[in-house]
């Protein structure tokens, strides 16, 4: 529904977006991934035609901004970082001039309102609002107009954690009946309710996936933690002796008497019957702790934006 | 449109704005109505409207500096510049919220004619054209100080401004510039804002006066379009 070609966004002669092409299709919920400062801002706000594309073009079904500001601004409800809200206004004076600038019926207001939770706070000056009322007042400000596309940038930073759960809540509850574009440099929070990934690194797009797939992406090798309790010379003996076992590394043991490793296992070999029947038959050996290691958006965001970005220096 | 002018309008009156314009202005030509109309016992209320452009350059800035240099300042330009609604509505909404509050004010120093005409007959053709002559240098003015506010992110930095320039305005207005040139001569001439309004004053209405400020107008409101459309492409 959303087709962004080859964006490119020059500030005199320094290049904040080079080529960035990607789409958002019609129901999805497509995170927007990127360290601070590596274009995501820059890209919502053209995308919502705050600010112009060097080059470059942003489509929604088939509108161009270039064509019908409009028609296609009607399409589109957006939070930026900071939440546009005037501090002397309240509440619902406050949606009432929205309504009136997005051309919509007042009569919706109270039906937002309710959506975002807001309702009780309705009447209370703006500037008094707690931080993550503030923010619910902007998302509310962005469904003035029952708009198809929400975008949201960072709608969860500088919240603390009760309000983060609040906020995510009434995200995962918008994402039912719209399609939204949400930026965050907060990863786990982009893997719990994006159906769909793009990462972005120095105004470049370096990956683009679901949050499995990228993550099978980088996961090369499997990673285990074990703890084993026994002699240290003896368990690695033993861990060497292990077919599919790569290599190992001994870390810091919180138990007297025992030995914690991070072992890492060939590709697509799952060590852990091996593991667990070689110190069974050892009887003064027995394994007190034994978890994998996931890959997190984490890891693959660091080792994506760090290859690419080391390539381009 | 009528979005904007309703919300500047609530801005300008919840916060001591509007309040403050209206009272200095009323405060100042009080203080001339009492001095040199109650005192001397004189009918003319010319002494206060030839003192008041000098305090509409003064104050007019207050209503102004705000307008967009604190949209940008807040980001809440991008909720303006997002929604579906032209740049020139935004533009042409504040301004006609600056002049009707500067309206207001106008409207009510209508009381001093009034309590004249209670002892004496007042030239009420030429109130009339004082009128209509701060109206059309008001919004003039206004037009001027919509465009700086404009161009910066800090409004008391665009108030000083506006002030500076009205100011330069205003005294080329008392004096004609003899540089030798004659095209210098006149552009100094049509910077003096006040020239076009002393003719008002005298109670003249000349359709190249009330041009001159409409044109002004329409330059400076048009430039602040332009200048907030070119902000998002630079």
């Amino acid at each position: 529904m959303i087709k962004v070609k080859n964006l490119t966004k020059k500030y005199g002669s320094k290049t904040v977006l080079n080529d960035v092409s990607f789409t958002i299709n019609q129901g999805e919920i497509l995170g927007f991934l990127g360290p601070n400062g590596a274009g995501k801002s820059t890209t919502m706000n053209i995308m919502t035609g705050y600010i112009a594309a060097t080059s470059g073009s942003v489509e929604i079904d088939g509108i161009d901004i270039m064509d019908d500001a409009k028609a296609y601004k009607k399409k589109i409800g957006y939070l930026p970082e900071i939440p546009p809200l005037y501090n002397d206004m309240t509440v619902a004076e406050y949606m009432e001039f929205v309504c009136g600038i997005k051309y919509a019926d007042t009569s919706c207001i109270d039906k937002i309102l309710e959506e975002v939770r807001i309702t009780d706070v309705k009447d209370r000056l703006i500037k008094n609002l707690s931080k993550g009322y503030r923010q619910r007042v902007g998302i509310a400000q962005a469904l003035v107009g029952d708009p198809d596309l929400l975008i949201l940038d960072e709608p969860t930073v500088g919240l603390d954690p009760m309000q983060i759960i609040d906020i995510r809540n009434v995200i995962s509850e918008l994402g039912k009946k719209k399609t939204l574009f949400i930026s965050s440099h907060i990863l786990s929070e982009i893997s719990q309710v994006c159906d769909r990934v793009i990462i972005i690194n120095k105004g470049k797009l370096v990956a683009e996936d679901t949050p499995k797939n990228l993550a099978t992406l980088v996961s090369g090798k499997n990673k285990y933690s074990v703890c084993i309790e026994g002699g240290k010379e003896k368990i690695e003996k033993l861990l060497s002796s292990i077919q599919g076992i790569e290599r190992f590394e001994e870390k810091a043991s919180s138990e007297a008497g025992s030995c914690e490793y991070i072992i890492y296992a060939k590709n697509g070999v799952d060590i852990r019957k091996s593991l667990f029947k070689a110190v069974a038959v050892n009887d003064d050996m027995a394994i007190l702790m034994f978890k994998t290691f996931d890959v997190t958006l984490e890891d693959i965001f660091i080792s994506l934006t760090e290859e690419k970005g080391g390539e381009k220096e | 449109m009528n979005a904007i002018i309703k919300k500047e309008l609530r801005v300008y009156f919840n916060t001591p704005i509007a309040w403050v314009f209206i009272a200095v202005l009323m405060c100042v030509s009080g203080l001339f109505f009492t001095m040199f109309n109650l005192f001397i016992g004189n009918s003319s209320v010319r002494v206060i409207f030839g003192v008041l452009p000098f305090v509409f350059v003064i104050m007019i800035p207050l209503l102004t500096m705000r307008l967009f240099a604190e949209e940008r300042s807040l980001k809440t330009d991008q909720l303006l510049l997002t929604a579906p609604i032209n740049v020139s509505a935004i533009v042409w909404g504040k301004f006609v919220a600056a002049v009707v509050v500067f309206g207001i004010a106008v409207v009510l120093m209508m009381i001093y004619p009034i309590i004249l005409s209670f002892y004496s007959e007042v030239a009420w053709g030429s109130v009339m054209t004082n009128n209509i002559g701060f109206f059309l240098l008001g919004a003039a003015l206004i037009s001027i100080g919509i465009f700086i506010s404009s161009l910066t992110e800090n409004q008391f930095t665009a108030g000083i401004i506006t002030i500076a320039v009205l100011l330069v305005m205003f005294l080329l207005s008392g004096i004609s510039v003899s540089s030798g040139y004659e095209s210098i001569d006149k552009v100094m001439s049509y910077i003096g804002i006040l020239k076009a309004f002393d003719r008002f004053y005298i109670g003249i209405i000349n359709l190249v006066d009330v041009l001159y400020y409409l044109s002004i107008t329409l330059i400076f409101v048009l430039l602040t379009v332009f200048r907030i459309e070119r902000r998002r492409v630079k």
